[in-house]
């Protein structure tokens, strides 16, 4: 993280109008105030508006669109978390596949617990290695590295806590948002959100969990099995924003997962779910079979009707029969 | 300015390739903030060398689709774990932590983690379970050397399944 760039974007979130000195912030980070400056001139190289008056200091005019700001995004998250700690987010311009960097990351820095998060994901993935893709500085793509070490019986809860929220985070700004069992976010039969999550299991208890989370954002989608945020809004929207609010969100949902509270979590995930109580169709990879969704297990298990009698399943690919999209 | 080879200072290459004839060192990480990141490494065929921002590139091809790729079944596969292996002191049986699906690759077709015969630490990944599209990567938790393989991709596995049988160093 840029300190430099972190205190004066906090001082443009408070006042717009405010100038803050070089020598407070050289003060603040115990750095010289040339320091200061080298930091400022290589800012408004990547884009951002600052204005430096000699006698007042620096300002930010604009913020640069078409980058992760991870600094924004932690100030962002300090506002929602009244001042929990904030994991440290790893921002890079171009990464194959946030989840792979991740990994990598874990295996060879002692953290456990933090964010990666980029502007151009070039190898997207999704279950079974499908191609998942975003479009350069327009969609988000991040990983939620936690280290839990809770049963491991229980990781479903990891699940709903994930796309409960994205849904809230999205729902925000547009409607129509449904949960797909068992996590990707689709609006009607139109995919927005992609989530793949995995994790690391050591005598039944869950080491680390890998939240994997993909959402078409501001790039141009309006596809028969696709959609964007900006297509259904007709707007673009602050990525920085939505991700901070995600990634609080989840964090939030965490605290609560070994709580009573976690009902609360579960019933308000099954009320966003989509096609309950309706005819849905599964392909396990065997078959495919028709049914009407009664429910899905806290632990995540699905029933379906099939001809008046009940049935369980544990994986495969859940799709509404209704027809249109 | 110094010579560059896709983007990358000759030097370093140069440096990095001496150290590859010089020493066994199979991995070579370097990273400077976001400004520079390279690995290189000679560990497996597979692993690409692969140099991060700033050269920049192209989209990579479709990944093929998914495909089951045909497994051959190890001897021991249809058993489960025979009574020879009941000794804890000699042999340690990883279970799988959930109900799912069993797969003994990272991705479809591609290499297996481990077979039989292979040397196995603690941290080694073995195979991964999925359930709910959670993909469950299990480690071998200790030391040893991997005498039985008990599932096939794809093949369901119940929680606390016999997966694999290690026999301790």
């Amino acid at each position: 993280m840029n300190r430099v760039l972190y205190s004066l974007i906090k001082s443009y979130l408070n006042d717009e109008d405010k100038y803050v000195s070089g020598e407070a912030i050289g003060d603040e980070l115990s750095v010289t105030r040339a320091a200061v400056w080298k930091q400022v001139e290589g800012l408004k190289a990547k884009g951002y508006g600052i204005d430096a008056s000699p006698k007042k200091g620096h300002r930010i005019t604009a913020l640069p669109e078409k980058t992760i700001i991870p600094e924004l995004i932690t100030l962002f998250m300090e506002e929602i978390l009244h001042g929990k700690s904030i994991p440290e987010i790893i921002y890079r311009e171009e990464i194959g596949s946030t989840n792979t960097y991740a990994k990598e990351r874990l295996l060879r820095d002692g953290k456990s617990e933090f964010i990666v998060i980029t502007d151009h994901q070039v190898k997207g993935r999704g279950r079974l290695e499908r191609v998942w893709n975003n479009e350069k500085g327009e969609d988000i793509a991040l990983t939620i590295v936690s280290a839990p070490m809770i049963p491991s019986a229980m990781f479903y809860r990891f699940t709903m806590n994930s796309s409960l929220a994205v849904y809230h985070a999205i729902s925000k700004s547009i409607t129509g948002v449904n949960i797909k069992w068992p996590n990707d976010l689709y609006v009607g039969k139109r995919k927005i959100c992609g989530i793949l999550s995995e994790m690391v299991t050591e005598e039944n208890l869950i080491r680390n969990m890998i939240i994997g989370i993909g959402i078409n954002v501001n790039s141009i989608r309006d596809e028969e099995k696709s959609v964007s945020m900006r297509s259904i809004a007709g707007r673009k929207f602050d990525r920085n924003r939505i991700a901070a609010e995600i990634i609080a969100g989840y964090l939030t949902y965490n605290e609560l997962l070994k709580t009573d509270a976690f009902a609360e979590i579960y019933s308000d995930w099954k009320e966003h779910l989509a096609w309950l109580g309706t005819e849905v169709s599964i392909d396990t990879g065997n078959e495919t079979i028709r049914g009407i969704l009664r429910d899905v297990s806290p632990e995540g298990v699905v029933t379906l009707e099939i001809d008046g009698a009940p049935r369980t399943f544990y994986s495969g690919d859940l799709m509404g029969t209704t027809s249109g999209r | 300015m110094s010579k560059t080879v896709c983007g990358i200072d000759a030097d370093i290459l140069k440096e990095i390739g001496d150290i590859f004839s010089k020493t066994n060192i199979e991995e070579i990480e370097l990273e400077e903030e976001d400004k520079f990141y390279i690995k290189v490494s000679r560990k497996r065929p597979d692993m690409p060398v692969m140099a991060a921002a700033p050269v920049a590139m192209a989209a990579p091809a479709a990944v093929a689709a998914p495909a089951a790729a045909p497994q051959p079944a190890p001897a021991a596969a249809a058993a489960p774990a025979p009574a020879q292996f009941d000794n804890p002191d000699k042999y340690h049986k990883i279970l799988s932590p959930v109900i799912g699906t069993y797969y003994e690759s990272s991705s479809p077709g591609g290499n297996p983690f481990v077979k039989v015969g292979d040397t196995v630490s603690p941290d080694t990944s073995v195979c991964i379970v999925e359930a709910m599209k959670v993909m469950n990567e299990i480690k071998a938790e200790v030391k040893g050397k991997i005498v039985s393989v008990l599932k096939t991709t794809g093949e369901s596995v119940h929680s606390n399944e016999v997966l694999f049988v290690i026999e301790k160093k």
